[in-house]
């Protein structure tokens, strides 16, 4: 195997990422077990309900948080130089962190959530306790013009993701120069321009009347939308693309 | 298999660890890295490994150039660092699971270590105590068979029965198509095994020559007398123990330790007599040649040829 | 292996070599360990074990079969005798300096000879 993408390495690397943080995902999944037997111990019903969305906001800063834990080895002075000498190209090593902090740890945590929702409905039979996740995934609820549905790109997940990038920020600001610095820091203000901007628009959207005002609202909103959906996209992608770069930089 | 060429290397802007640094290094050989505190060891192995970016300059290993990191190269370099980052398996889980990046490596030769340093496989390696690590990792490494090992002050930690039992298996590992790169302070639990020896200075490299080249151009031993083309010498019983010039071509047995003291005391001459391979033995003028040979003519060469006729205090 | 300091590692271990050849450990014809092998045994780099065997070779104590290695000579005996006392010998100006830095004569040197029980003649074993 000494082609420098390939797959068999890059599931031996993805094995070793899971053994080396297995007890990082044990203590998220029992820390989202107790927050629901906490709920349902305590408040009965109302206490699931209310869990329900704990549980959510639990999974998704869990989410935002990660890449400082999962990336320290990559920055550390001794625990970076085991990840920098396995024998593995840096794009597979790069990859495997992705997938680990975008794909599977979101999936992993809002997968045990929903499964404990199911319990939940199971014990109770009532159907507030149940979760739907992949709200998440789809499109904010926006009271008018459905046609201009942009769908999944504006979806809540990427407020999660960008603010996941910004987390990235804090690891790679102290260590980073001047030049990078600046960029980095650009990209992050536009990051939080773009969060900031959606809660203004989802708020506005939910709050106006209706004539005149609808069609300019309609206009204006429309590119308001589309900007937010480029901060929030376009932005923490680039800055993943500055995290590979810095990592192929990186000096140990 | 190691090539350096006007290698320069910095830290910060001012502290200069290499500058137009030029070296090579050969399959088939177990080096030895000697030189004083802070000179660049462990930066020169962490440039080797890809660890470190030159600032100028190349090195290519095998063809290709550690900092990129490639897959194929990685798989054939291990780096053995001083202060390793243990980890939280025992020494069998780590086999499973980061033994598959190294094509080469062998279970035979693991089990076979293991043994060797009496470890035990199935014990946390994080749980385990200092020289206990030390010796995971070494069985570990010596068991990837790349061809290039680099160790950095590997017998530090490690206790007196191990550094035996270390001395062997590197001796044993050895091949025709594998460098080892070993630094160390240490030289007295590496002698006999290092060769050919490289010393490293500031911003320079003073010796990079086999123990047979270092044995024709030098010579050691015990003088009863000083003098004053001795490039080092220490009180010894019988007079003096001395590192000088190799004027009979007697071959005599390289001290590394001494060596090493010469080489810091005579840079510019070491240099110019191992690096650039100028031939350095002091000659005698034509008219010490006369009187030493009128004076053996008429019966009065009784005395050793030294510069001092007294011996000393 | 404890090395002496006066001697290369490489002379000293084909000394070792003619020692085991002298008391019959090392008979005509025995195959003996391997470079690698014999340097893992002495924890010695296994170029300077080469060199070693590469010096036997030439004084005809030992030589290289193809496919097996390196055996023990059919004159190995002798040949291993002549090295020793040649080599021997080179230590011999050493000691007679020595002798003169502490006013000792011959006659001192032949009554410690003699004095040893059944002598050191080596005519008898």
């Amino acid at each position: 195997m000494t082609t420098e993408f390939s797959f068999p390495r890059i599931g031996l690397l993805l094995k070793s990422e899971i053994a080396r943080n297995y007890k990082l995902y044990l203590s998220l999944l029992a820390g989202q077990l107790g927050i629901y037997l906490l709920g349902m111990l305590f408040g009965g019903i109302n206490g699931m309900i209310g869990a329900k969305s704990i549980l959510t906001t639990f999974s998704l800063a869990v989410i935002i948080f990660l890449p400082f834990m999962l990336y320290k080895h990559l920055f550390h002075t001794t625990k970076g130089v085991n990840a920098t000498m396995l024998p593995a190209s840096q794009s597979e090593k790069f990859a495997v962190s992705m997938f680990q902090c975008l794909v599977l740890i979101p999936f992993l945590l809002l997968f045990f959530s929903w499964l404990l929702s199911v319990i939940g409905l199971a014990l109770t039979g009532v159907n507030e306790v149940m979760m739907q996740p992949w709200h998440v995934f789809g499109n904010k609820t926006i009271s008018i013009n459905t046609d201009f549905n942009l769908g999944f790109f504006e979806s809540r997940f990427w407020n999660v993701i960008s603010m996941q990038a910004i987390c990235i920020w804090g690891i790679y600001f102290f260590k980073t120069k001047k030049f990078w610095k600046t960029v980095l820091t650009f990209c992050c203000a536009c990051i939080a321009i773009g969060i900031i901007g959606s809660i203004g628009i989802d708020a506005a959207l939910n709050s106006y009347d209706g004539g005149v005002y609808t069609f300019l609202a309609e206009a204006g909103t429309r590119f308001a939308r589309i900007l937010s959906v480029f901060f929030n996209i376009i932005v923490p992608v680039g800055l993943w693309v500055w995290a590979y770069i810095a990592m192929r930089r990186q000096q140990f | 298999m190691i090539e350096i060429k006007n290698l320069s290397f910095r830290y910060g802007k001012h502290q200069t660890v290499f500058e137009q640094l030029n070296m090579e290094m050969k399959a088939g050989y177990i080096y030895g890295l000697l030189g004083e505190n802070g000179v660049g060891k462990t930066t020169l192995l962490r440039l080797l490994a890809g660890l470190r970016i030159p600032a100028e300059g190349s090195i290519r290993i095998l063809g290709q150039e550690p900092r990129l990191r490639t897959a194929s190269l990685l798989s054939e370099i291990y780096y053995l660092p001083e202060v390793i980052d243990p980890a939280a398996l025992s020494l069998n889980e780590y086999v499973k699971l980061y033994a598959p990046f190294y094509p080469h490596f062998n279970h035979e030769q693991l089990a076979h270590y293991v043994s060797e340093f009496g470890l035990n496989p199935t014990k946390k390696i994080s749980q385990s105590s200092h020289g206990q690590q030390k010796k995971a990792m070494m069985s570990f490494a010596l068991a990837c068979n790349t061809k290039l090992l680099l160790l950095d002050e590997p017998t530090n930690g490690m206790d007196i029965p191990s550094k035996g039992i270390f001395r062997r298996l590197i001796a044993q590992a050895a091949s025709d198509d594998k460098c080892f790169v070993i630094s160390t302070h240490q030289v007295r639990d590496l002698e006999n095994l290092i060769d050919p020896i490289v010393i490293l200075e500031h911003n320079q490299v003073l010796l990079n020559n086999s123990i047979e080249d270092i044995s024709r151009k030098l010579w050691f031993g015990i003088r009863p007398q000083k003098s004053d083309k001795d490039l080092y010498r220490e009180n010894a019983i019988g007079g003096y123990a001395v590192v000088g010039f190799n004027e009979s071509g007697e071959e005599t047995r390289v001290n590394i330790e001494m060596l090493f003291n010469a080489a810091i005391q005579n840079k510019d001459l070491f240099k110019r007599m191992f690096i650039n391979g100028e031939d350095l033995e002091p000659k005698r003028s034509f008219a010490d040649e006369m009187a030493q040979r009128i004076k053996g003519d008429a019966g009065l060469d009784e005395k050793p040829r030294t510069n001092d006729n007294q011996p000393d205090e | 292996m404890e090395f002496r300091q006066d001697k290369p590692i490489y002379e000293q271990i084909a000394e070792y070599v003619c020692e085991k050849v002298l008391n019959g450990e090392h008979k005509p014809e025995d195959k003996i360990p391997s470079v690698r092998e014999f340097g893992m045994q002495l924890a010695v780099n296994p170029n300077t074990v080469m060199r070693a065997y590469e010096h036997l070779e030439r004084n005809g104590i030992i030589y290289s079969k193809r496919g097996i290695g390196f055996l023990i000579s059919p004159d190995s005996r002798q040949r291993a005798m002549d090295l020793m006392r040649e080599e021997f010998l080179q230590a011999v100006p050493a000691f007679l300096n020595r002798m003169k830095l502490l006013g000792l004569r011959f006659e001192e040197l032949q009554q410690a000879f003699d004095k040893q029980p059944g002598g050191l003649d080596p005519a008898k074993p």
